[in-house]
């Protein structure tokens, strides 16, 4: 299976990584128990920094799409039904949906971002 | 082996030595790097030169000359120890000491070669790559016997090292010497196997293909290079810690390591010529926008 980034996308190159690995986790090109290459052999290899790839693994990790023990990462045995969760898009759907009811209370963007600001801080 | 005859063969095998590594081999590099400028301009293949074609090629103007004067005088040398009688090992020691002068130009190409390979490794990557999502492991480059072996004759080297210093204190530089180097190799065995990532990748524009075979190269060279040198420390520590004796004329020694070096010349620019002949060059053009990493 080919893993291929393109850095001239919007999208940066860790949710990349993300995306094209979930893809194949469902649509079992790559199967459960599927050893994943090590950390710096994939970031030597895509010439990015060790950091990008570890971070895409970790919310993979999150996610329940790989596993990583002392042997190194595979793919979860139930890789594939955890592939279907995105808790990226259910928390810009949160998001969208709280914002469009305090605009709808009457509160200004600028009201809605300061109070934002002050629960992300605590 | 009656003394005429080793002499011949010395004799033969200097004169091989003096060819080899003096006209042949430098005659064979500077044709491969003339056919690659020919073949592959920068204009069209500018990401092949990330060492402009012209600072190569004025470093290389450096060395033919420099082989030949150093091979004229080592054809002399063999010729004048012929006329005086030499015996065998007086002419092994002048064929070894020719050895060491023929090989000091190849520095210099080493030090050009370290620097391309420095600039190809600085290239920017191209924006869009591709890798095969698999883990790799030693074993997919080099057999496990060859991993065996290099590890065990550098643990046995490093052995060696310790017990002949300790049974002829004499020894000392020699075990210093050998340990660290056999140090090194088995360090970097034992990084490159549990490290979890292969060699560097040789430059970011390079084929699949080709980045597969040049890392295979490194790891074969490691390994069974470390095997080759581990086996021989062994012999030269205990050797000269006079734990192994040998009764052998030691002209013979400077025969092997002549016999070695030609060899070792004529695979590495043999290889360069299959390169030439096998490696996708196409990479590198200047239209070529995409790449892809094994």
């Amino acid at each position: 299976m080919q893993l291929t980034i393109d850095e001239r996308l919007p999208e940066p190159v860790f949710s990349q990584i993300i995306t094209q690995i979930r893809e194949a986790v469902r649509s079992g090109r790559l199967k459960p128990g599927a050893a994943m290459p090590a950390i710096r052999q994939l970031a030597i290899d895509l010439q990015v920094n060790p950091n990008t790839v570890a971070k895409a693994y970790r919310l993979l990790e999150r996610d329940s799409v790989i596993e990583t023990g002392r042997r190194g990462s595979f793919v979860h045995r139930d890789g594939k039904r955890h592939s279907n969760i995105d808790l990226s898009s259910e928390a810009a759907a949160a998001l969208t949906q709280t914002v469009a009811s305090l605009r709808e209370k009457g509160l200004t963007d600028s009201e809605i971002r300061n109070a934002f600001a002050n629960v992300m801080k605590e | 082996m009656a003394p005429d005859v080793q002499i011949v063969l010395i004799a033969v095998l200097f004169g091989s030595q003096v060819f080899v590594l003096s006209f042949f081999t430098p005659r064979r590099s500077r044709q491969y790097y003339a056919l690659m400028f020919a073949r592959y301009p920068p204009q069209e293949y500018p990401r092949l030169y990330p060492v402009p074609r012209e600072k190569m090629e004025r470093r290389l103007a450096l060395v033919m000359p420099l082989h030949i004067a150093i091979g004229g005088i080592s054809a002399i040398t063999l010729f004048v120890g012929i006329i005086h009688g030499a015996d065998s090992v007086e002419l092994a020691r002048r064929m070894f000491t020719c050895l060491f002068f023929q090989i000091l130009p190849a520095y210099l190409t080493m030090f050009l070669m370290i620097r391309v390979a420095k600039a190809f490794r600085a290239i920017p990557p191209p924006s869009v790559r591709s890798v095969e999502l698999r883990p790799w492991r030693a074993v997919d480059f080099v057999s496990p016997l060859w991993i065996g072996l290099g590890l065990a004759a550098q643990v046995i080297a490093v052995t060696c090292a310790v017990v002949a210093y300790l049974h002829r204190r004499e020894a000392l530089l020699m075990a210093v010497f050998c340990s660290l180097i056999s140090g090194a190799f088995l360090l970097r065995m034992l990084y490159v196997l549990v490290g979890g990532a292969p060699f560097k990748r040789a430059d970011p524009f390079m084929s699949p293909a080709d980045t597969f075979r040049v890392r295979q190269r490194r790891f074969r060279a490691l390994f069974r290079g470390g095997a080759g040198l581990g086996a021989f420390y062994t012999f030269a520590l205990l050797y000269q810690a006079q734990l192994v004796r040998l009764d052998f004329n030691s002209a013979y020694l400077f025969v092997g390591l002549s016999v070695v070096f030609q060899l070792t010349w004529l695979a590495v620019v043999s290889a360069q010529g299959r390169d030439l002949e096998t490696r996708d060059f196409s990479v590198y053009r200047a239209d070529n926008a995409r790449k892809a990493a094994p």
